[in-house]
């Protein structure tokens, strides 16, 4: 064990703040170290000085003049009204006539306006509730299909385009195809119109198998289901 | 009737019940008889750690001030001396900081203890005054920091036990022993610096 530890519990051996192992330990080291011995000797001198300070107790030169000093600030505390708690302000403060008449108006002001908009929150929901108790489902009617097929934008822009597009009901634009929902709802609703497109497409459209099995799979990963309600877009 | 423990060391004595309960019913005259007992260990303790007389005055006054406002909140299950020594550390603590700032007592620590502050050995015998105590214990905990200034008050000048530091300063032992190490190796190294390892070896 190293001196720099047995001279930390030299400095802590003042008033028997080291167990009695720790104290065994450095008896036993003190006997064999002089470096030690001498902190040891160096600690003894100086705490002969701490001892004296200790033994000497500073007193006030005027104690009797200190005790008034602090009955006097005493008695000033004490005279002194004692401040209010919190909720005592607070309480107070609502006691003032002009903040009483601005508290009452100002919470009747938040509930003219909570009562106001519990009406019309009320009123919509009763009209939501009519909606949709109605028998039209006008979404189902007015959906609309939209897709991307560069395939069939290029045979739909063709001459031999104009058959399918009359046929099938298209709008084709540029970057998209729209198509009714109601006729895919039928389309897909009746087993026979399904081989609508290969009868169409080969017989009747002229469109070779493979072209028409990449229509399909173009717009089967584009096809998005949208609503128009009322003529305006949701 | 019910005694409160007040075995902290210097204030040997008992304090009766009733008279914290009757000081906690703002009664002045029972308030009076605790300033009176215990007035003197708070001077004590406020000039060791202050080392000025004035300063340690209005301490143990702000002390005791302090003491009547929260008297409410002592709990009787602890001692009255170790709540009123906590008080006073902390108002100690509060000062020692407020003039270290304006550094109207205690000078930068940067600057090496004024050893000529130190009496001569021959002083020790007799008697110091204050003002003697006061450059003694201002020069050797010169480089202290306020923790281990507070920690070596209370437990090598006051003579407190290391249950007691614990209770006033809430420190734990461990940062206690290690505050009181340093403490005491520093100041022990100046008062050996000064007056040598042997009398009369320097």
């Amino acid at each position: 064990m190293s001196c720099e530890r047995y001279q930390r519990l030299l400095h802590l051996n003042r008033a028997g703040e080291i167990s009695g192992h720790e104290a065994d330990e450095l008896r036993q080291h003190l006997r064999l170290c002089e470096k030690c011995s001498l902190k040891l000797q160096r600690i003894e001198r100086a705490d002969g000085f701490i001892d004296r300070l200790v033994a000497f107790s500073p007193t006030p030169k005027n104690p009797e003049e200190l005790t008034a000093d602090i009955l006097r600030r005493v008695r000033a505390e004490s005279a002194s009204p004692k401040p209010l708690n919190p909720l005592d302000r607070v309480l107070d403060f609502f006691l003032l006539p002009s903040v009483r008449y601005s508290t009452v108006a100002i919470i009747s002001l938040i509930v003219l306006t909570s009562a106001t908009q519990l009406v019309m929150m009320l009123n919509d929901i009763s009209n939501l509730e009519q909606r949709m108790a109605s028998p039209v489902r006008r979404d189902a009617t007015e959906a609309t299909y939209t897709m991307q097929s560069k395939t069939l934008q290029g045979v739909a822009t063709s001459d031999r385009g104009r058959s399918i597009k009359e046929n099938l009901s298209l709008t084709v634009t540029n970057d998209r195809i729209d198509v009714s929902a109601k006729d895919v709802d039928a389309f897909l609703s009746d087993p026979g119109l399904r081989n609508l497109p290969t009868v169409v497409g080969a017989s009747v459209l002229g469109i070779d198998k493979k072209t028409l099995e990449k229509i399909v799979n173009e717009i089967k990963a584009t096809a998005e289901r949208s609503f128009r309600l009322d003529g305006k877009g949701a | 009737m019910r005694e409160y423990k007040t075995d902290i060391a210097g204030s040997r004595g008992e304090v009766q019940e009733d008279v914290v309960s009757r000081s906690q019913g703002r009664d002045l005259a029972a308030f009076e008889q605790l300033v009176r007992k215990y007035q003197p260990y708070a001077f004590s303790l406020a000039m060791r750690f202050l080392c000025d007389e004035a300063e340690a005055s209005d301490v143990v006054q702000d002390s005791f001030l302090r003491v009547w406002k929260n008297i409410d909140h002592y709990d009787p299950n602890q001692k009255f001396s170790t709540w009123l020594y906590r008080i006073v550390t902390n108002v100690c603590v509060d000062r020692f900081r407020a003039l270290r700032r304006n550094r109207s007592i205690f000078p930068s620590r940067e600057r090496d203890p004024m050893m000529e502050d130190l009496p001569d050995e021959r002083d020790w015998e007799i008697s110091l005054s204050h003002e003697q105590l006061a450059d003694i214990v201002r020069t050797l905990s010169k480089r202290l920091s306020p923790t281990q200034r507070l920690v070596f008050t209370l437990r090598d000048l006051q003579d407190l036990t290391v249950a007691e530091v614990v209770d006033i300063t809430g420190l734990s032992i461990g940062s206690i022993k290690t505050n009181l190490h340093y403490a005491r190796k520093s100041i022990r190294d100046t008062l050996v610096q000064h007056y040598g390892v042997v009398r009369g070896e320097l």
